[in-house]
């Protein structure tokens, strides 16, 4: 029998979906001082998931991490909470990276884009740390290049 | 189209629907108008907000107080999120923009809940701050379960409880040596009663 064609429209709708609801990190981005290299952050990290997203193996495969991710955008969204919408984003983006150990970096790299990372570093240590934010994504992506390949890959 | 494909497309149009309409339906009113402007012993007046206030705020609601009490003469500032969740930060947050350092935090429990007194520096002149939340309820100085109770009552569309508010009080004349000992009562006279 022959299967049925991965999801990708309904990944490229929900990138689409997410993207929208985060919209308020331009704002935040270019408003804050503490947020000034989010950005620069962002498009370090979004480089790092093109680089190392592969087509998944199986038909379904990761469809239900997809559907997660989404579900915790949209509950950001009807809750208004920010921190939420951007985990969704990331773990949607992050959930394309095959090799499981990598997709967790990447999705704990997304930190360095967040506004949370302003405000716990200012929280723990008194300073926003901010231009450490491209260089902490930067090195995630490094670890997870490494480690990809090397171990147990999502289906 | 397969029903798999069917149902993901569902999925799709209800997160779209939602994340559209559920922000519009319509929420408890806030306790920001209930704020008491005077107690026995204490007097305020309204101060109009500034042109970089009204931008931060957005479509939230904000109001500026100079308060008169036994212990001073005091500037309060209470924010609303309620129609901008994200006007409302962590307090140490809003002095950082000012151009503050934050040198000292400090939590101080109340009889009925928690404050947090902030210690500010900046070119050379020392200030601080008292902050805390407040829904009606118990004041609270935790800007982590702010989020949670602010995200939970939009979820239940106000089911949970009120919105809390967050309000900043600064000395405006010499800093108090004793917060402990003036806090609670400012924090009781200044911070508005739900009725339950």
């Amino acid at each position: 029998m022959k299967s049925p064609s991965p999801p990708w429209w309904f990944l490229a709708s929900a990138v689409v979906i997410c993207g929208a609801l985060n919209t308020g990190l331009l704002e935040a981005w270019s408003r804050d001082p503490s947020n000034r290299y989010g950005s620069s952050a962002f498009m370090v990290w979004a480089a790092g998931i093109a680089l190392l997203a592969r087509p998944p193996r199986g038909p379904a495969a990761r469809l239900p991490l997809w559907i997660a991710a989404l579900a915790v955008c949209v509950a950001g969204q009807l809750g208004a909470l920010q921190v939420l919408k951007q985990a969704g984003l990331a773990m949607l983006l992050a959930g394309t990276v095959p090799a499981v150990p990598s997709a967790l970096i990447m999705l704990a790299a997304a930190a360095s884009w967040t506004p949370a990372w302003g405000w716990l570093a200012s929280t723990i240590t008194g300073s926003p740390w901010d231009s450490a934010r491209p260089i902490f994504a930067l090195g995630c992506f490094v670890a997870a290049r490494l480690l990809a390949g090397t171990r147990r890959r999502m289906p | 189209m397969t029903a798999r494909n069917s149902l993901l497309a569902a999925v799709l149009a209800a997160a779209v629907a939602l994340s559209i309409l559920w922000p519009m339906l319509p929420m408890p009113p806030s306790l920001l108008d209930q704020v008491p402007s005077s107690a026995p012993g204490i007097a305020s007046r309204d101060v109009p907000l500034t042109e970089t206030e009204i931008r931060w705020l957005g479509h939230a609601r904000g109001i500026k107080r100079i308060v008169r009490s036994p212990s001073g003469l005091w500037l309060l500032a209470v924010t609303d999120g309620s129609l901008n969740r994200q006007a409302v930060h962590d307090p140490a947050y809003c002095f950082r923009g000012e151009g503050w350092t934050v040198t000292g935090r400090e939590t101080l429990a109340l009889p009925d809940g928690r404050a947090v007194l902030l210690t500010l520096e900046k070119a050379g002149q020392f200030s601080q701050a008292l902050a805390w939340f407040s829904d009606g309820g118990a004041p609270f100085a935790s800007t982590v379960e702010y989020w949670a109770r602010t995200t939970l009552r939009r979820l239940t569309l106000g089911l949970s409880g009120n919105e809390p508010l967050l309000f900043i009080l600064r000395p405006l004349g010499a800093v108090p040596s004793d917060w402990a000992a003036i806090a609670p009562g400012l924090i009781g006279e200044l911070t508005p009663q739900a009725n339950m």
